[in-house]
């Protein structure tokens, strides 16, 4: 685990990843937390887009296949049915981002705990010990702050990632109306 | 001159004995003692004139006395002789003494230091439980000798020995309750001593056993199996037991919980009511989940049991409204109408939710004005002071931001499950009345729409 590990163990860490297992040494196990939170978010993130690319664009075609082969593309009832079809839809869409904005709104809440934690050993340790060592201190402090640093840093991109999908999901609940209305004026024409 | 030597001390007796008399008397008659010392005195003339006359009583005490002090004289020059045999003895081994003395001297003086040394250096040492012997203490031996110097050398060796060696014996060992009673002891060197499943702490008075209280739970882990010979491993304290005793301050985690007082109760109070609010909230929803799929799979049969049923149910009702609009805005009414149910318990989990850090921070805030202020009154430039209460003080935040997140957790599920619930009703009954209005319950629209639930029913 520490880098005093055998050399068995330490041959299985790539060097490339040895300043991360600093890092998770550094900051304790809410690191380990936050970098699951962050690997959640960010796989739930690209499987969005992933399902936009793909999955969404097949059923919007049916959709709109469906809806240009019906007769009645005027009536009331017709513009409420496609109303109802084309929220559906958006809903599948939208469906994860209440658990993407909750990854977001967890990671600083995650950090300070991290902090807090650290900042409580830290006390701790200074309490037990006779000698007050300001330096042993400003150092425990030091690291009890990394879980915050990692945990903003998670949510900023987060932040980004989610805000970027709500756009493109409000984008393309535009483009689809635009798209059936299109449709119809296609079949009509 | 003898002659007047005894009058004399007759005449002392005699002035004595009247004395006491005198001192006798003091209660008796004034007559009576004066005839009792005029009787003494007569008595002792008379013998004082017997003696005068008896010469030959005279010499014979004379010749008597003459005898013993030739006796004494002779004594008195064998003792004499004998002392100058023994001054003779004395300065002959004295002069021995000084030929070698000085480093016998300084032998013994260090031998009696280092055995000091030795016996207050080893006071507290393992060696001395399970058998090992300190050299004795020589403070009062006057010349060196050679038992001495093999005792010492011996008990050292045999110390030296003993540290690299781990011995099991059975010994009496005070438990935490401070019941004693036989255990096995393993000793290993001079580093430490356990039983099975503690380590061991030498008593107040240096004899007794007794277990470390609160012993770390991961030393106690491997000790068993140490003693049991299963593993190699076991944790040692370099220290001789400060860092073990610094351990054993360190709080539990049911202490630590206890540290955050009135105000980590609440805050975690807040949390187990949310919870219990979010679970019984989120099992009502299930039920309605459940209760909406049987509906959707029979949509010919309304039941009143799910939201989705008494829209329909509703709507049922006001099929023959000809005017659209007020068709729509009745059915609206109707999803409105269900959704408080389906909401129900989402503001208060999600005011819990932000209210728990903020609580937390609160109890932080407020232990760290306590801490400060005691400082302040108590004036002590005591560090560790302030990092305990510190580090109790942020306690409550932990707890707070603990509670949060799975507030928050269940706040998201409460929300998106209802919001499903809610999208499928709404877009169950638009279908309806659309397919209503346009008055083709055998057209496509009908095919189309079981096929566009068959997803929803996924």
């Amino acid at each position: 685990m520490g880098p005093t590990a055998s050399p068995g163990v330490l041959a299985v860490i790539p060097l490339w990843l040895e300043p991360l297992q600093r890092l998770v040494e550094a900051g304790g196990s809410v690191l380990v937390v936050i970098a699951l939170v962050a690997m959640l978010l960010f796989s739930l993130a690209l499987e969005r887009v992933w399902y936009f690319r793909i999955t969404y664009r097949h059923a919007r075609r049916a959709l709109i296949a469906r809806w240009a082969a019906r007769q009645d593309h005027l009536s009331w009832s017709a513009l409420t049915l496609r109303e109802a079809w084309a929220r559906e839809l958006i809903g599948r869409l939208r469906r994860p981002l209440p658990w993407l904005r909750l990854l977001v709104a967890l990671c600083p809440l995650l950090g300070l705990l991290g902090t807090v934690t650290g900042m409580i050993a830290v006390f701790d340790s200074l309490a037990m010990t006779d000698t007050s060592q300001a330096r042993a201190m400003a150092d425990g402090v030091a690291r009890a702050t990394l879980p915050t640093l990692t945990s903003m840093a998670v949510a900023v991109v987060g932040l980004l990632f989610t805000s970027r999908l709500e756009q493109i999901i409000r984008r393309e609940d535009q483009r689809l109306h635009d798209r059936l209305a299109r449709a119809v004026e296609d079949t009509d024409a | 001159m003898t002659v007047t030597r005894v009058a004399a001390g007759l005449l002392a007796a005699l002035w004595l004995s009247t004395g006491l008399t005198q001192v006798q008397a003091q209660t008796e008659p004034l007559e009576s003692l004066r005839a009792e010392r005029e009787a003494a005195e007569g008595r002792d003339r008379a013998r004082l004139a017997e003696l005068v006359e008896d010469r030959e009583a005279l010499e014979a005490a004379l010749e008597e006395a003459r005898a013993s002090h030739a006796e004494a004289e002779a004594r008195h020059a064998k003792l004499q002789q004998r002392a100058r045999e023994l001054d003779e003895r004395a300065e002959a081994i004295e002069a021995r003494q000084n030929e070698q003395g000085d480093e016998l001297e300084a032998i013994l003086a260090s031998l009696k230091r280092h055995s000091g040394e030795l016996r207050d250096g080893l006071a507290d040492s393992w060696l001395l439980v399970g058998g090992a012997e300190l050299p004795p203490r020589l403070d009062d031996a006057e010349v060196l000798e050679l038992e001495h110097l093999e005792a010492f050398a011996d008990s050292l060796v045999g110390l030296t020995v003993d540290t690299g060696r781990v011995i099991r014996f059975e010994a009496p060992v005070a438990d935490a309750g401070g019941e004693v009673a036989p255990r096995e002891v393993v000793r290993l060197g001079d580093f430490a001593a356990f039983t099975d499943s503690h380590l061991l702490r030498r008593g107040a008075d240096g004899e007794g056993l007794s277990v470390v209280e609160r012993t770390p739970p991961e030393v106690v882990d491997g000790l068993a199996a140490f003693h049991a010979g299963e593993s190699r491993e076991l944790t040692l304290d370099p220290t001789r037991g400060e860092v073990m005793a610094a351990l054993a301050q360190r709080p539990s985690l049911p202490e630590r919980f206890h540290q955050g007082g009135a105000v980590g109760y609440v805050v975690v109070g807040l949390g187990a009511i949310g919870l219990l609010v979010a679970l019984l909230q989120y099992a009502y929803l299930l039920k309605v989940t459940l209760a909406m799929r049987r509906q959707l799979r029979d949509l010919d049969a309304l039941r009143e049991d799910n939201p989705l049923g008494r829209v329909l149910l509703r709507f049922g009702a006001l099929r023959d409204d000809p005017v659209p609009e007020a068709l729509e805005a009745r059915l609206d009414e109707a999803v409105l109408a269900e959704l408080p149910r389906l909401e129900r318990g989402q503001p208060i989990v999600k005011l819990l939710a932000a209210v728990a850090p903020l609580l937390g921070l609160l109890g932080t805030v407020t232990g760290m004005i306590v801490t400060f202020q005691a400082i302040t009154v108590f004036g002590t430039g005591d560090p560790q002071l302030m990092a305990g209460g510190i580090s109790q003080a942020l306690v409550t935040t932990v707890l707070g931001l603990i509670t949060a997140v799975p507030l928050l957790f269940a706040h998201t599920a409460l929300a998106g499950r209802s919001r499903r619930l809610a999208g499928l009703v709404e877009g169950q009954a638009s279908a309806a009345l659309a397919e209503q209005l346009e008055q083709r319950p055998h057209g496509p629209d009908s095919i189309t729409g079981s096929a566009r639930r068959d997803p929803a029913l996924a």
